[in-house]
């Protein structure tokens, strides 16, 4: 970066600019496949757009990425999402 | 010259002259909210909406907050971009007018004083406008309906520059420019059309194919150089400004000066330095003092930022005594013009003795006799250089 | 420099009439300045309009006068303002008044009196805005010819061109009869 130049303060998206940010992860989401009506609903709400949708319809989470928020698990309208400790009880 | 070659001239207030001009530098986006005494240069730029003679998207903002951040948008998608409030206004918008900053949007702004409340007042005084000094916008000052009108045009101009991109506040006085009516001469539509940059050339920040974010999270170093940036544009539209005002002088055959306009300054001992309406009564102050012999001058703040450093200095090194009029106070410390030049003055070794005269505020009247007054005061050492010495309309001390 | 004081209220259309002056006077190249002093800003609330007339750029903005010509809209604002304050010796009076009384007559005792009856004028061609009668253009008419400043024709033309059609016909003619009907009293 030049301050010689206009500097503009914008940024195009990028995969995992902050690294890897699985690590910043306590809990993390589990989908019950049994329970889930497709409502998209997780994919919607996911802030880091870690949550893609299968052909099949299904949600499927980026565990690479995922930080772990929970709003996947308090969006869901079945209870098809749960969060359970990275780390084992 | 055939009727279709000559320029018009129309009885219009300082709010008119401004609309005119939006509507001859075909503007794209005009978000607003309606504040006394701003409100005329939107109900005219409707009209001309309404009548279809300008083509523009008005945006009845629900707030001036929303109004700047409705022109935000608009002018990062390569928007020509208009919008203007006044007062309580420009505070509510104020942390848009910031963001418009940061974000290098050239937005062009009309900024019509009024005093702030309470108590409840409509009149002018310019503590509201001078709240823009650190955001990073460009900040003109005119003195009359058609200053207006030419200073709405450069402003496009140097804010859409690509070494600039800056938004460009331009303010006047509220009622006594804002209300009252004067001849103003127009540009025709094809000259505006060939000094003002193609609206297209302006580069959009957004584009649908190649989705960006705006303002996300840098290091706090880049943030810094975000900031200097913006520092550097400042200071190379210093100069750039010259050139505009150059060639629109040239264009129009009307010549204010530049950064500041001086008035029988050259040789003068004592110089008044003032800014906005109230600087008319100054000059004739100073023709009166002139017929008794008086050595005295004038210098009108046209741009307050970038502020024009070497012209006050020059000013500074020429004179005996400064008299600076500020229509505004900083609580604490003093009026704002006044401290802003002396420390200028320490800057580059000028020790003129400096004197602050706060005055004209919530619209209280500032005459030729007024003048005539602080110059009597100044020259008969009835005051000391200081930035705070409050004078009211009479010569009333308090 | 001609210095000229409109006192009116709140809706009286003073701005309006002052500003089309200014338009008048453009025809003969002559620089105006229009500035307008609301107190309340208010409908009925007493307001000032200065008028500054030159044959070169104005500078004074402030509005403190010593006037040439005042143009009162309603006489009873002769109770509630010093209206001649500042007037020069000798200055004109433009007033809107059913009767030249012994009052008024007293009180302008100093000066050249234009009075016309506004209201009735624009009453007959019905030029009324929310049931009040638009007494600006007619004291216009009579300013114009208590002091010769433009041909009453170039006056006329201005009105129509402001107002299109039919509203343009009524100022036209409002402005024309007050023009016509002004009855001058030099007592100064």
């Amino acid at each position: 970066m030049n301050p010689e130049e206009i500097l503009y303060p914008i940024s195009k998206p990028s995969k995992g600019s902050s690294g890897p940010t699985w690590m910043w992860r306590f809990t993390k989401p589990v989908i019950y496949i049994d329970k889930c009506t497709k409502c998209g609903l997780c994919w919607v709400y996911c802030p880091e757009a870690t949550i893609n949708i299968l052909e099949n319809g299904f949600p499927k989470i980026d565990y690479e990425y995922c930080k772990g928020c929970g709003i996947c698990d308090n969006v869901c309208p079945v209870d098809a999402i749960e969060m359970v400790n990275e780390y084992g009880d | 010259m055939s009727m279709e070659t000559r320029r018009i001239r129309k009885v219009l207030s300082g709010n008119h002259a401004a609309s005119y001009a939006v509507k001859l530098a075909n503007v794209d986006v005009i978000p607003i909210y309606p504040i006394t005494p701003q409100t005329t240069i939107v109900e005219k730029i409707v009209d001309f909406v309404e009548n279809n003679e300008m083509k523009a998207e008005v945006i009845h903002a629900d707030s001036e907050h929303s109004a700047m951040a409705a022109a935000i948008g608009a002018s990062a998608s390569g928007a020509r971009v208009y919008t203007a409030t006044s007062s309580h206004g420009l505070l509510y918008m104020y942390e848009m007018i910031w963001w418009a900053a940061n974000a290098r949007l050239p937005i062009v702004a009309g900024f019509v004083t009024r005093s702030i409340g309470p108590p409840w007042n409509i009149w002018s005084d310019h503590n509201d406008y001078l709240t823009l000094r650190d955001s990073g916008w460009i900040m003109f000052f005119a003195s009359s309906a058609q200053e207006v009108f030419d200073m709405t045009l450069q402003a496009f101009k140097v804010a859409e520059n690509p070494r600039v991109r800056l938004p460009v506040g331009v303010a006047w006085d509220g009622f006594q420019i804002s209300h009252s009516f004067e001849p103003v001469e127009l540009l025709r539509q094809e000259e505006v059309d060939a000094f003002l940059p193609d609206p297209r050339d302006i580069k959009p920040l957004l584009n649908v194919d190649e989705p960006i974010s705006i303002g996300n999270l840098p290091i706090a170093t880049d943030n810094m150089m975000f900031r200097e940036s913006i520092w550097r544009s400042m200071e190379r539209a210093r100069d750039y400004i010259k050139d505009v005002m150059n060639e629109y002088r040239a264009l129009s055959r009307r010549n204010y000066g530049y950064l500041i306009e001086e008035y029988k300054a050259m040789d003068a001992e004592t110089i008044f330095i003032t800014m906005g309406a109230i600087s008319g009564d100054a000059k004739i102050a100073v023709d009166k003092l002139r017929e008794n012999g008086e050595r005295v001058g004038l210098a009108r703040i046209r741009v307050i930022r970038p502020m024009p450093v070497t012209d006050l200095v020059r000013l500074g090194r020429i004179a005996n005594n400064i008299v600076v009029i500020d229509r505004n106070v900083s609580m604490g410390l003093g009026g704002i013009l006044a401290r802003e030049i002396k420390s200028i003055f320490y800057d580059f070794y000028v020790e003129t003795p400096t004197y602050g005269f706060i005055t004209g505020l919530a619209g209280t009247e500032v005459s030729p006799e007024d003048y005539i007054k602080i110059y009597r005061m100044v020259l008969d050492g009835e005051v000391e250089p200081s930035t705070n010495i409050w004078y009211y309309h009479g010569g009333v001390m308090k | 420099m001609i210095e000229i004081r409109w006192h009116g209220r709140g809706g009286h259309g003073i701005v309006v009439a002052s500003d089309l002056l200014g338009e008048m006077l453009l025809e003969k190249k002559l620089y105006t300045l229009s500035i307008p002093v609301f107190g309340a800003e208010r409908r009925g609330a007493p307001v000032m309009v200065v008028t500054r007339i030159n044959n070169r750029p104005i500078m004074k903005r402030s509005a403190e006068s010593n006037p040439d010509i005042i143009i009162v809209t309603d006489r009873h604002l002769v109770d509630m303002v010093d209206v001649t304050n500042g007037l020069k010796k000798g200055g004109l009076v433009v007033i809107n008044t059913d009767e030249f009384d012994e009052e008024l007559s007293s009180i302008f005792k100093d000066f050249k009196v234009a009075y016309v009856n506004a209201v009735e004028i624009s009453g007959k061609w019905g030029l009324k805005l929310s049931g009040l009668p638009l007494v600006n253009i007619p004291l216009l008419g009579a300013l114009i010819k208590a002091t010769n400043l433009v041909n009453p024709d170039v006056g006329e033309r201005v009105l129509r061109k402001h107002w299109k059609g039919d509203l343009g016909e009524k100022n036209a003619s409002v402005f024309r009869e007050a023009y016509e009907v002004v009855k001058i009293v030099d007592e100064s």
